[in-house]
C-alpha cells in the first residue's frame, strides 16, 4: 500500500502503517510537529539533562556526541553548547570517508575547540565483518552501525559520562514509528531494531563470520543492566526536527556540503564514499527504493515540494548509475568475485551498475529549499586524512 | 501472588509487533522476536501477546501465534485475540503460553471458555476489558460488536465465576503516560487483588496500584522506549 501524501509505502524497512484515510504513519506523526509547543519541549530537555547529570559528580565531560561526519554533528554540538553542556566528540571511523568528511570533522573539532576521540577499528577485522554483512544480508553497514552504537556507550561507561546526545531518531522522522511524546531513548532494543536491521550480534556472528570471539568484542553492546547507566537522548523528540534547514544553517560554522548526483540534499551523510553509491544500490535491490525517496517524503511533509513534483524528481534520480568498483577494490575482492557477487545479488538493477551520472538540477521542483554549491570529493575510502 | 509489572505486546495479523495509542492510532513497533527477546531481558513479570481485532473477523489467530513457538524466552506469556475453538485444538498441542486472554468471549463465548478451563484450568483465563467511563458509568469494549457497552450484574457474576483475573484497560489513556483512570476501580464488581490495570500507566500509578493491593499493572508501549523502563519502576 502507498501513502496518498508522500512517496512511502507499507514496505518501508523501518515499518510503515497506512491508515484508513491512506496516510502513512510518517505523515501522521509529522503533523504533531505543528501542534507541539517546542519551547516547552526544549525546557523539558534542559531539565532532563540536568536530572541525568545530577547522578554523576566529578565527570570529565557532560555528554558524548557520536559523530556521522556530516552537518547534523554541527547542529547537535551547537545545541549542546546552548544547553551549557560540555561535550566529548566521538567518531567511529567507518573507513568509508572521503577527504570532505575528514575536513568537516577537523573543522568541527577546531571551530568549536572541543575534544574528539576517534576509534579506528582493526581494519582487517572490519573488512571481514563488512564482507560477512554483504554475504549474509546484502548490506555493508551492519559492522559500522554496530560499532557506532556500541563504542560511544562503552566509552561513556568507562569515563563515567552519563549522557549521550543522538540527533534525529530515524524511526520517528522517516516512518513515524513513535509519537514525539513517547520520548524514546537509545536502548538495546532500539539499537537492534533500528540500527542493526533486526540482526543482533548473536545472529550476525553465529555462522560464516571468520572473526575470533575476542575480535568480535568491539561490536558487542554492553549488557542491559550496565547499558542502562547511560541515558541516550534523541534530540528530535525535543526540537522541531527539520534536517535540511538546520543542516543548511551549519554553513555559518564552515561546514562544507557535497555535490551529490543521487539526491538533492547535499548535507545528509555528505563525505561518504558508499552511502549514495553501493549502499544505495543495495537498498534499491533489497527494499525497492533509493535514499532520495526518504528525502523527498520528508520535504513533502515539510511542505517544500508537492507530491507530483516529488514523484517527477524521484524518477530522475532513481536511474542514476552507481560506481561499485571502488568499494570492491577497497574490500579486496577479486574481479571474478566481484562479478559473481554482482550477478547473483544485483538481479533487478544490473543496468544501474556503471559510471554514467547526470547532474539533476532540483531547484525547479521545490517551492523553497537549500541548494548550496557542493564540493566534489576527489578521494574516497580514506583510512585517515589530515588537513582542513 | 505478589504484585506484577507486565507488558502488553500487540501483534498484527502478519505478525509484526504494533503499538496502539488511545485505542485508535496504530504504529509499527517492529520485529516480534526482538520485542519478546528484550521484554524478557528487561525482566517484565509477564507478557500479554494480543492480536487486536475490531468487529467480526474470520481471522485464524492460531496461524499467528504458532509463529511464536520457537522464540526462546523465559517470561510467562499470555496470548489473546480472536481465539476460537478450532484455534485451541492447534495451540494446545504444544502450548508455549501460560494463559489466554479473552474479550468478546466474555459476552458470548461460553464454549471456548469452558474448554480452556477444562484443559488448562481456570487460572489460565483472563478477561481483557478495555473501558471508557461515560457519565460515571463503566462501558466495556466488545470487540465483536466493535463498541463499548455496559456490563449487567449477571455478566459480572459470570466474569467472577469464570475468569481468574481481569485486565482493565483505560482505552482513552492507552499508549500515553497520561495516567490510568483509577475511578474505574469503583465501578467494577470484581476483586481488586485479581485485577490488573493497563493504559496510561505512569510510575506513580504503579506505586498507587501496589498500595491499593491490585494484582499488578500491564504497561503498554513504553517498556521498550528506554533501557531502564521496568528496572526504573522498581527503584
Amino acid at each position: 500500500m502507498r501513502c496518498i501524501n508522500c512517496l512511502d509505502n507499507s514496505l518501508h524497512p523501518l515499518g510503515q502503517l497506512i491508515d484508513d484515510a491512506g496516510l502513512c504513519s510518517g505523515c501522521n506523526t509529522h503533523k504533531e510537529k505543528d501542534i507541539i509547543n517546542w519551547g516547552d519541549k526544549l525546557n523539558y530537555l534542559n531539565d532532563k539533562c540536568s536530572k541525568v547529570l545530577a547522578t554523576k559528580k566529578n565527570r570529565p565531560y557532560d555528554c558524548i556526541i557520536p559523530l556521522n561526519a556530516d552537518a547534523e554533528d554541527y547542529f547537535i554540538v551547537e545545541l549542546a553548547l546552548q544547553l551549557n553542556l560540555r561535550p566529548l566528540l566521538v567518531q567511529v571511523n567507518s573507513y568509508f570517508g572521503t577527504e570532505l568528511s575528514w575536513k568537516n570533522l577537523h573543522n568541527l573539532e577546531t571551530h568549536f575547540d572541543l575534544d574528539m576521540i576517534t576509534f579506528n577499528p582493526n581494519i582487517l577485522h572490519y573488512k571481514e565483518a563488512v564482507r560477512s554483512s554483504l554475504r549474509k544480508f546484502n548490506s555493508i553497514y551492519w559492522p559500522f552501525q554496530a560499532l557506532k552504537t556500541s563504542y560511544p556507550v562503552k566509552l561513556a561507561l568507562d569515563m563515567k559520562i552519563p549522557l549521550i546526545l543522538w540527533g534525529g531518531l530515524q524511526a520517528t522522522e522517516q516512518s513515524g514509528k513513535f509519537s514525539h511524546h513517547d520520548e524514546v531513548e537509545m536502548s538495546s532494543w532500539s539499537r537492534v531494531e533500528h540500527d542493526l536491521f533486526s540482526v543482533n550480534e548473536k545472529n550476525f556472528f553465529t555462522t560464516g563470520v571468520q572473526l575470533k570471539e575476542r575480535n568480535q568484542t568491539p561490536y558487542i553492546y554492553p549488557q542491559v543492566d550496565i547499558a542502562k547507566k547511560v541515558t541516550g537522548i534523541y534530540l528530535s523528540n525535543y526540537i522541531r526536527w527539520d534536517p535540511w534547514k538546520q543542516n543548511n544553517d551549519m554553513l555559518k560554522y564552515g561546514f562544507e556540503p557535497e555535490k551529490n548526483f543521487n539526491t538533492f540534499d547535499n548535507y545528509e551523510r555528505s563525505g561518504s564514499s558508499v552511502y549514495y553509491e553501493i549502499h544505495d544500490l543495495l537498498r534499491l535491490e533489497k527494499h525497492g527504493y533509493r535514499k532520495v525517496r526518504d528525502h523527498l517524503s520528508r520535504e513533502i511533509r515539510h511542505g517544500r515540494v508537492t507530491t507530483s513534483h516529488a514523484k517527477k524528481l524521484y524518477k530522475k534520480y532513481v536511474n542514476q548509475q552507481v560506481n561499485v568498483e571502488p568499494f570492491f577494490k577497497w574490500l579486496g575482492a577479486s574481479k571474478t568475485g566481484t562479478k559473481s557477487f554482482l550477478n547473483k545479488r544485483i538481479v533487478k538493477n544490473q543496468k544501474l551498475i556503471g559510471l554514467e551520472k547526470t547532474y539533476v538540477d532540483p531547484k525547479i521542483y521545490f517551492s523553497e529549499g537549500f541548494f548550496p554549491d557542493g564540493y566534489l570529493p576527489e578521494r574516497s575510502y580514506l583510512n585517515y586524512f589530515k588537513g582542513i | 501472588m505478589s504484585f506484577r509489572v507486565g507488558s502488553t505486546l500487540l501483534l498484527s495479523k502478519d505478525c509484526f509487533a504494533l503499538q496502539s495509542y488511545n485505542f485508535n492510532t496504530k504504529r509499527i513497533l517492529g520485529s516480534v522476536e526482538n520485542a519478546l527477546h528484550f521484554l524478557d531481558e528487561y525482566e517484565v513479570d509477564e507478557i500479554h501477546v494480543i492480536v487486536p481485532l475490531k468487529g467480526k473477523s474470520n481471522f485464524i489467530s492460531s496461524e499467528v501465534f504458532s509463529k511464536l513457538i520457537n522464540i526462546p524466552i523465559s517470561t510467562p506469556v499470555t496470548i489473546g485475540g480472536g481465539i476460537q475453538l478450532k484455534d485451541l485444538k492447534i495451540l494446545l498441542k504444544d502450548p508455549f503460553f501460560e494463559r489466554i486472554v479473552f474479550n468478546s468471549a466474555i459476552f458470548d463465548g461460553d464454549e471456548v471458555l469452558n474448554t480452556v478451563a477444562l484443559l488448562m484450568g481456570r487460572q489460565a483465563l483472563i478477561a481483557c476489558m478495555p473501558f471508557i467511563i461515560d457519565n460515571h458509568k463503566l462501558l466495556v469494549y466488545n470487540s465483536r460488536l466493535n463498541k463499548f457497552i455496559s456490563i449487567s450484574q449477571d455478566l459480572w457474576r459470570k466474569i467472577n465465576k469464570i475468569f481468574n483475573e481481569i485486565i482493565l484497560l483505560d482505552a482513552n489513556a492507552e499508549g500515553t503516560k497520561r495516567g490510568f483512570n483509577f475511578n474505574a476501580l469503583d465501578l467494577i464488581q470484581f476483586p481488586i487483588d485479581r485485577t490488573l490495570i493497563s493504559g496510561g500507566i505512569t510510575n506513580q500509578d504503579i506505586l498507587n496500584a501496589r498500595k491499593l493491593g491490585l494484582a499488578g499493572v500491564t504497561i503498554d508501549n513504553w517498556v521498550l522506549h528506554s533501557e531502564s523502563s521496568v528496572k526504573g519502576v522498581y527503584k
